[in-house]
């Protein structure tokens, strides 16, 4: 008999460098028998399990603008295109290269020349 | 909760960083200002710019038979005598000039040899005028980028939420709001402010435009005690996809698909739109609409476009001149081979900020350009006249924002703001009994829009639909509840967006019910006609001291008569 109730585990990197001592890998489990974008688990994890996530909920969606990049499994890629299935068990990490803000929400203002206040 | 006040003094302030406020930026600098160029998110990857279509129209001297004057008259038209004739005569004379200043900044746009590629003529154009940027939304504004690089006097801000304006008297001051990095509350003083903050797309059920189109320019503009026009008027794109959810918001492009075979299927199975004669935009959203408010959509709430009826070739060809077809692929979702499930969508702004044809609103010191201001379209919009828009407003914005430099001393803002503003946030943290959560609340506003505002309005709804409004004002603001933490709080710009997102809203309803007409992309029921017994007029919304002030004024016609 088919199981339906499948999951989906994430290790999500959790830091706030302005308080926390090192990062840490939080633990989710989001229930769900079809496939999802790791913006959508985002996002579901944000509504429904952990409000202090965060995280750039920015789409194009045409998947061109590069504002939802992450690593996956040590691998950069787009949020809004990369596909998870139930089953699977991803590591979710801020992209590299950045100064990390928050979680995974990085810095992006060094290429633009911009000053921060 | 840390403050800080910006101790450099700021010539410009703009607040909002896509084309029109990139644009107006680069004016201000070359005009001679220091300017700082702030955005609630990063130079690139946030706003509506990175989205667009590469489709940019102007006259540039190249089409044989073209002026200006052509440019103007279907500007006019389309926009069916709703757009201020003084801001459409300005933005249809400076479209070559825009163009030769966007290639001096480094954007490319595609070339047929010497000349510039131009698509065929899209529907109300008199003439072939639309060129084709090269990279599209990412190119548009690495281009700016690039130029907004070369002047050292502007400095950028990103991930900066303002919450208010602020004034000295009548006069705009400044502005504040929250360093969402850090958390801390900031004003900037400045001697002219431009809003360019984008459209209000995110109110509506279905949208093509991202997460951060809430409409922040527009509550921050009426709180300011700006006029606002036209704020009923909303342009839907007919069919976007609304199912699977991993290509929501994906723009289906109506040209593509006008063909014989092709069949727009209702929730019922039946078929109640053909191919190869579809009518305008504005009337294709309105009729699916229909269908889906009638009860007949699909369970996610659309219909579905079919294309699997007409021969191999031609469905080749549509997919092939589909520019979602990649993305849809990408998903194993393959056009010609099944349908796709969609929904009309939100996707221009049209109404918003009342500005002069340099950019000045009815509030001396602030300045707007781009989408959230209100008059240069109507009540619809040529395609391709949206980016032109922002770049010549833009411009004009940016060199008469500079004006003030000379002109004035820089403003004082009152020491107690930063106290006030922070207290403001700090009430989202407080503990709360039965809180709401931003996006829940967004989810409410929504709602109460499509089912009571949508695309086919009517005034008893448009009433049930403000009340509505007045209750979330009322019951859900207060338990508004924001987790309390300080480095980029996603919830807190949730909180602030949602908030803004009521103001809209609510003017839109309150718009939407004072025109007693039917005109362009705003529909009534009960009004199914154009009011062809008075001159056009603008629907105007203030903010007075009992609330929101609704009002009327005419068009300002220049060249063409009604």
């Amino acid at each position: 008999m088919e199981n339906c109730k499948e999951t989906i585990k994430a290790l999500i990197y959790r830091f706030n460098p302005r308080r926390d001592a090192a990062p840490v890998f939080k633990h989710y489990e989001i229930a769900s028998s079809s496939g999802m974008t790791v913006m959508m688990l985002l996002r579901h994890i944000y509504r429904e399990q952990d409000r202090t996530l965060a995280f750039r909920d920015y789409e194009c969606y045409r998947g061109v603008c590069s504002a939802c990049l992450v690593r996956v499994d040590g691998k950069n890629v787009r949020a809004c295109s990369e596909l998870v299935s139930p089953g699977q068990t991803i590591k979710i990490e801020p992209i590299g290269g950045y100064p990390v803000v928050r979680d995974l929400v990085v810095d992006f203002s060094g290429e633009d020349g911009s000053v921060a206040t | 909760m840390a403050f800080f006040r910006l101790s450099e003094k700021i010539d410009v302030l703009v607040i909002g960083l896509g084309s029109a406020g990139c644009r107006a930026a680069i004016e201000a600098a070359r005009g001679g200002a220091n300017v700082l160029l702030l955005g609630k998110g990063p130079l690139g990857k946030s706003g509506i710019t990175p989205l667009i279509f590469s489709g940019y129209t102007a006259v540039t001297g190249q089409e044989e038979g073209d002026s200006p004057e052509d440019h103007f008259r279907d500007t006019v038209l389309t926009g069916k005598y709703l757009s201020d004739q003084s801001l459409a005569e300005v933005m249809t004379a400076e479209g070559g000039q825009s163009v030769r200043d966007l290639v001096s900044f480094g954007v490319r746009f595609k070339m047929d040899g010497q000349k510039y590629y131009l698509w065929p003529r899209l529907p109300g154009m008199s003439h072939r005028r639309m060129l084709d940027i090269v990279g599209a939304g990412p190119g548009f504004m690495n281009g700016l980028r690039r130029e907004i690089l070369r002047h050292r006097a502007i400095r950028l801000v990103e991930d900066f939420a303002i919450t208010h304006l602020a004034s000295e008297g009548a006069i705009c001051s400044g502005a504040i709001g929250v360093d969402l990095k850090t958390g801390a509350i900031g004003s900037f003083a400045a001697k002219a402010v431009v809003l360019a903050t984008g459209g209000y797309e995110q109110i509506w059920l279905h949208t093509d435009c991202p997460p951060d189109s809430t409409g922040d320019g527009y509550s921050l503009a009426l709180k300011a005690g700006a006029k606002l026009v036209d704020m009923e008027q909303q342009l839907f794109y007919p069919t976007v996809i609304v199912m699977p959810e991993v290509l929501r918001g994906l723009e289906i492009t109506c040209e593509a698909y006008n063909r014989r075979g092709v069949k727009l299927i209702n929730g019922k199975g039946e078929a109640f739109l053909l191919g190869g004669d579809f009518p305008t935009r504005e009337a294709m959203a309105n009729l699916i609409f229909g269908e889906i408010a009638a009860g007949r959509g699909t369970e996610a709430g659309g219909i579905r476009l079919d294309i699997t009826g007409c021969a191999s070739e031609v469905r080749d060809e549509i997919a092939s001149m589909m520019p979602a077809n990649k993305r849809l692929l990408e998903f194993g979702v393959d056009v010609r081979r099944e349908p796709l499930e969609v929904a009309p969508a939100a996707h221009t702004t049209l109404g918003g900020v009342k500005i002069d044809s340099w950019g000045q609103t009815t509030i001396e010191g602030l300045f707007a350009c781009g989408e959230v201001a209100g008059n240069v379209h109507g009540a619809s919009r040529l395609a391709g006249n949206a980016l032109l828009d922002t770049q010549v407003f833009g411009a004009r914005a940016g060199a008469t924002a500079a004006k003030r430099v000379a002109a004035y001393d820089y403003p004082k803002l009152p020491g107690h703001i930063l106290e006030e503003e922070g207290a403001k946030i700090r009430a989202f943290m407080a503990k709360k009994k039965d809180p709401v959560r931003p996006h829940e609340l967004k989810d409410k506003i929504r709602q109460i829009v499509w089912s009571k505002i949508g695309l086919r309005r009517e005034g008893k709804r448009l009433k049930e639909a403000i009340e509505a409004l007045e209750a979330l004002r009322r019951d859900d603001l207060a338990r508004l509840s924001v987790v309390d933490i300080e480095e980029y709080n996603f919830e807190l710009l949730d909180a602030l967006e949602a908030v803004a997102m009521v103001d809209v809203a609510e003017m839109v309803a309150r718009a939407a019910l004072k025109r007693e007409e039917s005109r362009g992309a705003h529909f009534r029921e009960d009004y199914p006609e154009l009011d062809k017994s008075s001159l056009p007029k603008h629907t105007v919304l203030t903010m007075g001291e009992g609330g929101l002030s609704l009002g009327s004024e005419t068009v300002n016609i220049t060249k063409l008569a009604h």
